[in-house]
């Protein structure tokens, strides 16, 4: 297997955009969600998907992440178009879905882990530690998955976030973050995607209704027209 | 980069890190096996001879029955809460995590039945130093019910009567393990009466068997792992 050369960041080129949308249309269970979407997103960029329940959140999102075919046009995501390679393109991603993808027979720290390798990330356990501790469940590192409640597992689950911010070229896909959060765990959330597009990460972000973030753009599913955003 | 078989043995340590925090699968497979194994021979009498001819026949089929629950469950709660999703957004081919959760599956399932195999074929009256032969096909021929055992497990992803689905497909693709095991094992028996009875030198007839097991074995290795990935990645979808 060669290497991708997009694969370290040196050889990132930033002069395309992080994320390029051009005529895309998606489609769930016959209905229509997507329309002619066009859209930019370059690096440091936090995009706000905002819409109603069954709007078409998480089926863009999905879509992003190949898990669901788009109907029509194209994007690509540092250059990577959607038809190209699998590995490639998903080395260019983070997925934060609804689920929480938790091992509930291992503990925190051991299903972390694997959910780092899964990301292509070579962590230590000082790191994990670290990530834990920056979503403020330092104490649940030895704690079994399924003992957590429903907030401390989101929290697990968005401390991937955390391992994930060294590779700023990768577009931060979070589905719904902010929900079974309580405050806290919210402003620790804002802090860490702030940081990450300081840095000139980027992030896609869904919710409805208030966002804690100040977004760069905003992309409003179910309303008609979509047109240009950015 | 990073090779692309560190998410599969991390995926295999989770999985046994699992197994092991939760053996009640592991002991519920073994328990079930065990059963079998030893009920059929109480309920037959003490025919030595009869229960030797039986026994490649008996031990197959527990084996089979044994593994088959633990099959249909085998993705069930990663689909659930997601650990799938992360698996196909993974820059790791979802074919190789597969496999690897597969062969963690083989050790998890199979294996516990292999080892304990050979006490419950003393009760068979198979003498000990047939073992090796029969440990032999059944290691090989599980890997062979596993392979099949992830597609049907895959392909009923979704499904809300998953067992029965995941039975319907196990069923006639893992004829030929049977078979093949079966005759194998008997083929140990004669091989080793012939050669008490005459010079000493094995004939090898199990060999045959053990060839067309093999080949079965190498086939599904080929054929399972992307077929479980596709399957996964629809009922993803």
């Amino acid at each position: 297997m060669t290497p991708s050369p997009i694969h370290h960041p040196s050889v990132q080129s930033d002069t395309g955009n992080r994320l390029r949308i051009d005529d895309l249309a998606m489609m769930r269970g016959g209905m229509s969600l997507i329309e002619a979407l066009h859209l930019r997103l370059d690096a440091g960029q936090l995009m706000f998907l905002r819409g109603a329940n069954g709007s078409g959140k998480t089926t863009f999102l999905r879509g992003l992440a190949r898990l669901i075919p788009i109907t029509q046009g194209q994007f690509a995501i540092n250059g990577i178009i959607n038809t190209a390679d699998q590995s490639a393109l998903m080395r260019q991603i983070i997925l934060i879905g609804h689920r929480n993808a938790g091992l509930e027979h291992l503990n925190v720290t051991d299903s972390l882990r694997l959910m780092a390798s899964l990301m292509d990330m070579d962590i230590s356990q000082q790191q994990i530690i670290a990530a834990l501790d920056h979503m403020g469940i330092t104490a649940l590192a030895h704690r079994q998955m399924n003992q957590l409640s429903a907030g401390q597992q989101r929290r697990v689950a968005l401390s991937r976030l955390v391992l994930a911010a060294p590779q700023t070229h990768r577009l931060w896909l979070i589905d719904e973050p902010f929900n079974a959060l309580d405050d806290a765990a919210i402003s620790q959330l804002c802090d860490l995607i702030t940081t990450y597009c300081h840095h000139g990460g980027t992030a896609i972000i869904s919710g409805h209704g208030h966002m804690p973030l100040r977004p760069d753009a905003t992309l409003t599913l179910g309303t008609k027209p979509q047109g240009v955003v950015t | 980069m990073r090779g692309m078989f560190q998410p599969c043995f991390a995926i295999m340590l989770a999985d046994i890190r699992s197994a092991l925090r939760y053996p009640g699968d592991i002991l519920s497979g073994l328990s079930f096996f065990i059963m079998i194994t030893t009920l059929v021979p109480l309920g037959l009498g003490s025919d030595q001879g009869e229960l030797a001819r039986i026994a490649p026949a008996i031990i197959w089929i527990a084996v089979m029955l044994a593994s088959l629950p633990q099959m249909d469950r085998l993705f069930t709660r990663h689909a659930k809460n997601g650990v799938l999703e992360q698996m196909l957004v993974s820059p790791a081919p979802m074919a190789m995590l597969m496999l690897a959760k597969i062969l963690t599956a083989w050790v998890i399932i199979i294996l516990p039945l292999v080892l304990a195999a050979p006490v419950l074929g003393l009760m068979f009256g198979l003498p000990f130093h047939m073992l090796a032969g029969v440990l032999g096909f059944l290691a090989m021929g599980g890997l062979c019910l596993v392979l099949i055992g992830a597609m049907a497990a895959a392909l009923s992803l979704g499904s809300r009567q998953s067992g029965i689905f995941t039975a319907i497909i196990v069923l006639p693709l893992s004829m030929p393990v049977l078979i093949f095991g079966v005759a194998g094992i008997s083929a140990i028996q004669t091989d080793h009466a012939m050669a008490g009875a005459s010079t000493g030198a094995s004939t090898g007839a199990s060999t045959g068997h053990m060839m067309l097991l093999g080949a079965l074995t190498l086939v599904l290795l080929v054929l399972s792992p992307p077929v479980t990935a596709a399957a996964i990645r629809f009922s993803e979808e």
